[in-house]
């Protein structure tokens, strides 16, 4: 594909509001695992998630806050360019994994209250506007209302946690069509009730922490968190436009095999792998560091480690889990990863991966327990992979590099 | 969105979509909603029990029905393409769904609430994305190319379409299995019930004026044949409308539809539909016969985010030849256009 600018980019994590103070907590490599107290956890085998560090304001931040924080940032970042998105054509491109908007979950809840002997459930006790509000994206509604985008082309897209990659990948589709002049990703994540006891029944959350391919590793937590990224056609930059970074190629791929469970051997992360690099005009030996998926289960991280280990041969490409720091924010996980990608093409540095020793013995990747200087980071290989085993990779480019490759 | 049907008509043009499969359960599961009528705790599933293992997943009985009436209709798609088997790794799914995760992640809240958290069923988990009905659709059939969900209510199959148009035009699959499929859970009813909608709202003892329908409709997608295929159906172009229709909308439909001859217009509007009233009054006024319009609500009921597939799936009754303006209405009266005609074989697509 032809390379896209990423002109803006914002972010909400566990470290606060903002790309920096995300990128800073990454690189301080410090995870804030806490006891989940936003709802009752009676019942759940574990109740502890990666959240905000008691020390910010707001344990709990409405995920829309978040969302629309992280688009606000990327605007910004965008100057000019962000400043007539109202003008153009517009397309908002929302990723998010879970079925379970906080509307289905308040009215559940007053189910669940009225089902009780002798108190059926009756339609009147229910608000009038739970159909729109359940059937609603009420993330993106309150995106598009607090930027005035109501006229915009707007695309819902769910892939699981490969949602943010996948969306970024069908943005950049939509801006070489023509279809919108100018586009906004916007992912978030929250920390619902239904995915935290989901993911504690499928055997999936750690007891301790996040050690995305240490040997010793147990399991994942979920997290919370919202990216933003603003981008736009290399033909539409006024001459001295600044751009963040590139969007060099995007790649997908379906393990088509089981709900949960990742292929084994990985030969589906792989494909996606290979498909981005080829979108990309690029080969695997140009990839300068790796953004993994590296959520810490066995299975999932195994997978990965064969799927790269195939695609990188001998070579040791430098990488990063940034899941280890501030947990799995499910369908927004990529696009966290995408932001710290950013960051690293922009300064060289690679954040640590704490807890990755004794190393998954098929992994081949160089981790780091120790913020490390890349001497050459020019591109960068994000993965994000979900459930239905679905796929995704995109490469991206740093703003001087769309001059060598990809044209 | 660019509300010039022109520009978009000319976007895709040489797709073509087979003849699309149509799976619908209806009136064996529609029921009355008046006050008063719970919800049954008991499972819901045994009457479906034989179509379930139809579809050939790992874990069917957890699977949504709107998965699982999909993955039939692909299967069925698929079946129907002559030549040889595809690529699996060039097969890509799209599916546009609003419900269809809707009853899982209900049932699962359910049970946490009353019975534990721990007593969750880890099998239907995965359910609650609404990127499992597509995955599972690429599970049952083996696609193992692009593979997402689109979730924009009404216009979501419609949307789904033009994703899959675009995905074929950027080499990321050579064929998609595309459409939408949903799915009417007792949560639906109850939300409709309360939503005290004069279109969605009887009085007791009678049907909804507007049912809402279980369907699912999956077609193959791919690049059409450059000799022409007779019978296939051909997508032209997508393009929306945002926002309340202006006048100025309609004249630019007004100057669309003197430079393009339709001879069918597909709409999900029903005709008792007051939110929809004046967007068909407008599109009805502008059709000169023999322009024949069909509002599928009317006769499918609200197929929701399946609509748009709902259309296709008219348009590939009717004989080649015809060319259909496939019009949706989404929430906040977000239109879309698909303009899509069935070949007569006779025209060359490249």
């Amino acid at each position: 594909m032809k390379p896209i600018a990423i002109l803006g980019m914002g972010a909400s994590s566990p470290f606060g509001p903002g790309a920096q103070a995300l990128w800073e907590g990454c690189l301080a490599g410090q995870p804030v695992i806490r006891e989940l107290t936003s709802y009752p956890t009676s019942g759940m085998k574990q109740i502890t998630a990666v959240l905000r560090p008691s020390g910010l304001s707001n344990q709990v931040i409405p995920v829309a806050t978040m969302a629309i924080e992280a688009t606000r940032e990327a605007i910004a970042q965008s100057g000019e360019y962000g400043a007539r998105l109202q003008r153009v054509r517009l397309g908002v491109f929302f990723a998010t994994a879970p079925g379970e908007p906080d509307e289905l979950r308040l009215i559940d809840e007053e189910v669940a209250g009225f089902e009780a002997p002798g108190h059926p459930i009756l339609p009147r006790n229910l608000p009038p506007d739970a159909w729109a509000k359940v059937l609603g994206d009420s993330v993106m509604d309150a995106v598009l209302r607090a930027f005035h985008w109501e006229e915009a082309y707007c695309l819902s897209i769910s892939a699981a946690c490969a949602s943010a990659n996948v969306a970024m990948g069908v943005a950049a589709d939509a801006l070489q069509d023509d279809l919108v002049d100018a586009a906004v990703v916007v992912t978030a994540e929250s920390l619902p009730r239904l995915t935290q006891a989901g993911f504690s029944q499928v055997g999936a959350l750690s007891p301790t922490g996040v050690r995305p391919f240490s040997a010793d590793r147990n399991g994942t937590l979920v997290g919370e968190g919202a990216a933003a990224f603003v981008l736009a056609r290399a033909d539409d930059l006024a001459p001295g436009t600044s751009v963040l970074a590139w969007l060099l190629g995007f790649g997908e791929s379906c393990d088509a095999l089981h709900p949960v469970h990742t292929e084994p051997e990985g030969r589906g992360m792989e494909a996606a792998t290979r498909a981005a690099l080829t979108d990309a005009h690029l080969g695997p030996e140009q990839v300068d560091a790796v953004y993994v998926h590296g959520t810490g289960t066995r299975q999932n991280d195994l997978s990965e480690a064969r799927a790269l280990s195939r695609v990188f041969g001998e070579r040791r490409p430098a990488a990063a889990a940034i899941k280890a720091i501030i947990g799995h924010s499910l369908g927004a996980a990529s696009g966290l990863s995408a932001v710290c990608g950013v960051m690293t093409l922009k300064t060289g540095l690679l954040p640590p991966t704490p807890g990755v020793e004794p190393l998954e013995p098929e992994c081949k990747l160089r981790f780091s327990a120790e913020p490390a200087s890349i001497v050459r980071a020019r591109t960068i290989l994000n993965n994000g992979y979900g459930f239905g085993g679905i796929n995704s990779s995109i490469v991206l480019g740093s703003s001087d590099v769309s001059r060598s490759v990809g044209t | 969105m660019a509300p010039d049907l022109a520009v978009p008509v000319a976007a895709h043009q040489g797709f073509s979509l087979a003849e699309a499969s149509l799976v619908t359960i209806n009136d064996s599961y529609r029921r009355v909603l008046a006050d008063g009528v719970s919800v049954p705790k008991a499972r819901r599933y045994a009457n479906r029990r034989p179509l379930l293992r139809g579809c050939g997943v790992a874990s069917p009985a957890s699977a949504s029905f709107a998965s699982i009436l999909a993955g039939h209709c692909a299967r069925a798609a698929l079946a129907d393409r002559p030549g040889p088997p595809l690529r699996q790794d060039r097969l890509a799914v799209i599916l546009g769904s609003a419900l269809a995760a809707l009853d899982p992640s209900h049932q699962l809240e359910l049970c946490g609430l009353r019975e534990g958290w721990d007593l969750i069923d880890p099998f239907r988990f995965p359910h609650t994305l609404p990127s499992a009905c597509a995955a599972t659709v690429a599970a049952a059939v083996g696609a193992r190319a692009l593979t997402l969900a689109c979730r924009d209510n009404a216009l979501a199959s419609l949307r789904a379409v033009d994703l899959a148009a675009m995905a074929v035009l950027h080499g990321r699959a050579d064929h998609v299995l595309v459409g939408g499929a949903e799915e009417v859970s007792d949560l639906v009813l109850l939300l409709l019930a309360a939503s005290r909608r004069p279109d969605f709202l009887s009085p007791p003892g009678v049907a909804p004026s507007v049912p809402i329908t279980e369907i699912a409709v999956v077609g193959l997608l791919e690049r059409a044949h450059p000799e022409g295929d007779p019978g296939v159906i051909v997508i032209e172009g997508y393009g929306e409308v945002t926002g309340p229709l202006t006048e100025a909308d309609v004249e630019r439909f007004r100057a669309a539809f003197s430079s393009v001859r339709f001879d069918l217009v597909l709409s999900n509007m029903a005709s008792q539909h007051h939110r929809t009233a004046d967007i068909r009054a407008a599109v009805e006024a502008l059709l000169e016969p023999p322009t024949e319009i069909v509002h599928t609500a009317d006769s499918l009921g609200d197929t929701h985010g399946a609509a748009g597939a709902v259309a296709l799936a008219v348009l590939a009754q009717r004989p080649p030849g015809t060319r259909a303006l496939v019009i949706s209405a989404g929430r906040d009266l977000r239109l879309g256009f698909l303009v899509a005609s069935r070949a007569s074989g006779a025209e060359r697509l490249v």
